[in-house]
């Protein structure tokens, strides 16, 4: 489920300008998941600090892993 | 140089954001978010068979890195890029971006690779108005596809890279007016079907002496040039001999092939590629030739003081812009064992040879 709201999440984000410039506004990486868990919770879209990091983290390897897929 | 210069936009108004698209797609799943200019597709990969597309918020940052995968990990070191990274299918590319113009591009640069065509492109982006996409991971996974999902067909592929190209195109600032995109090494391999997807982009190659590409490669290898990332039926190997080469002779076979499809280019080709429209240029020939003879061919127009600001770039190395350039043909030539002449001369030399007899004996525009 938190993975759908996550995914949901994603979708608020690219919909919604404001979101996105407070978002983009946080470069501190806790300071910024912290913000991205209150906003999901406040839009309906609830996943917690370890599941934001944990797809972070799988992110930036899909990224480093590139090549070879 | 006047607007009047610049590429006719395609599209519709540009959107501001971007806005998760209404209801859902005919085949009943989820219709892809809107993607304005301010999102660039990153990554193409496969997920349960089929192709997906990652995006990254880049705003209006301008891609002046050597290499556009350089630009997008600055722009991953951002939090909101390791979260929020919309992913959307292949196929729905052309949707998510439907509605933002983009600029058709106003040229392609293919190469043999450690021959000078970065130099070429840190020279277009030298002017703001040129935006040079150089060797995007995300066009590399497009024109592998076929390697490992041979039900791929050419015509999702040629959706796909115009969808993608498209997307890379967007002006992402006012100022950005012509959209050119600088090829991997391997790719020249892709350039029948490249040139037919895009029948009208004037494309380049660029080459250098083979002894001087193979010592570069040799020292430092692109991965491409490492047994199992190219199929071994590319190079007429089979699964077991790719790996049984030698380093140099496998460099060898693949600098061949790049050299053979480039050298397939200059004849006359029966479904209407205009041979107009493909230049090859010596590594010798830089970096005059740029401002000499290839803004011509690319169809540009510059003032005196822009062709100076693009001379400029030349004083550093291309790759690394705070180091000095200075030419090193005399040293990779030294470098060279007799293992690199011998594969040189057996596999790309002729073929060096016979790309260099067309382009002195093609009168050029």
């Amino acid at each position: 489920m938190s993975q759908e709201n996550l995914e949901q999440f994603r979708r608020l984000v690219c919909a919604d300008a404001d979101l996105r410039a407070r978002l983009l506004g946080e470069t501190d990486e806790a300071a910024f998941v912290a913000l991205a868990v209150a906003a999901g919770a406040e839009r309906g879209c609830e996943f917690t600090a370890e599941e934001a990091r944990a797809a972070m983290q799988a992110a930036r390897r899909a990224w480093v892993e590139r090549w070879i897929q | 140089m006047s607007a009047a210069d610049g590429d006719e936009l395609t599209g519709g108004a540009a959107d501001d954001g971007a806005a998760v698209g209404a209801g859902a797609s005919d085949d009943g799943l989820p219709a892809p978010p809107r993607l304005s200019a301010d999102w660039t597709p990153i990554r193409f990969y496969w997920q349960a068979e089929a192709p997906f597309v990652d995006w990254c918020h880049t705003g209006g940052v301008r891609f002046n890195a050597p290499f556009f995968d350089h630009t997008i990990e600055q722009c991953l070191r951002h939090p909101f890029n390791a979260l929020c990274r919309p992913q959307t299918p292949a196929a729905a590319v052309a949707a998510a971006t439907a509605g933002t113009p983009t600029h058709a591009p106003a040229g392609f640069i293919f190469h043999l690779s450690r021959c000078g065509s970065t130099v070429v492109s840190r020279m277009l982006a030298a002017l703001p108005r040129h935006v040079v996409v150089s060797e995007p991971s995300v066009l590399d996974g497009v024109l592998r596809a076929p390697f490992k999902h041979p039900h791929v067909t050419l015509h999702d592929l040629a959706a796909w890279l115009r969808a993608l190209v498209g997307a890379l195109g967007r002006p992402r600032s006012a100022d950005e007016q012509r959209f050119f995109v600088k090829f991997d090494g391997w790719q020249a391999v892709c350039l029948p079907f490249v040139r037919r997807v895009f029948p009208e982009v004037p494309c380049l190659f660029v080459y250098r002496e083979p002894v001087e590409v193979m010592a570069s490669q040799l020292r430092s290898p692109a991965r491409w040039v490492t047994p199992g990332f190219l199929p071994p039926h590319l190079l007429g190997l089979d699964f077991y001999e790719q790996y049984t080469l030698a380093p140099a002779d496998y460099c060898a076979r693949v600098l061949a092939v790049i050299c053979r499809a480039a050298l397939a280019e200059t004849e006359a080709r029966p479904d209407g590629s205009d041979a107009a429209l493909f230049r090859l240029v010596n590594h010798r020939q830089l970096p005059a030739v740029v401002t000499d003879e290839l803004l011509h061919f690319f169809r540009l127009t510059t003032t005196d003081a822009e062709r100076d600001a693009m001379r400029a770039t030349t004083k550093f190395h291309a790759k690394e812009p705070a180091r000095r350039y200075t030419d090193d043909s005399a040293a990779k030539r030294r470098a060279a064992g007799e293992d690199v002449q011998q594969a040189a001369a057996r596999w790309i030399n002729p073929l060096y040879e016979q790309l260099e007899a067309r382009r002195l004996n093609t009168p050029q525009a």
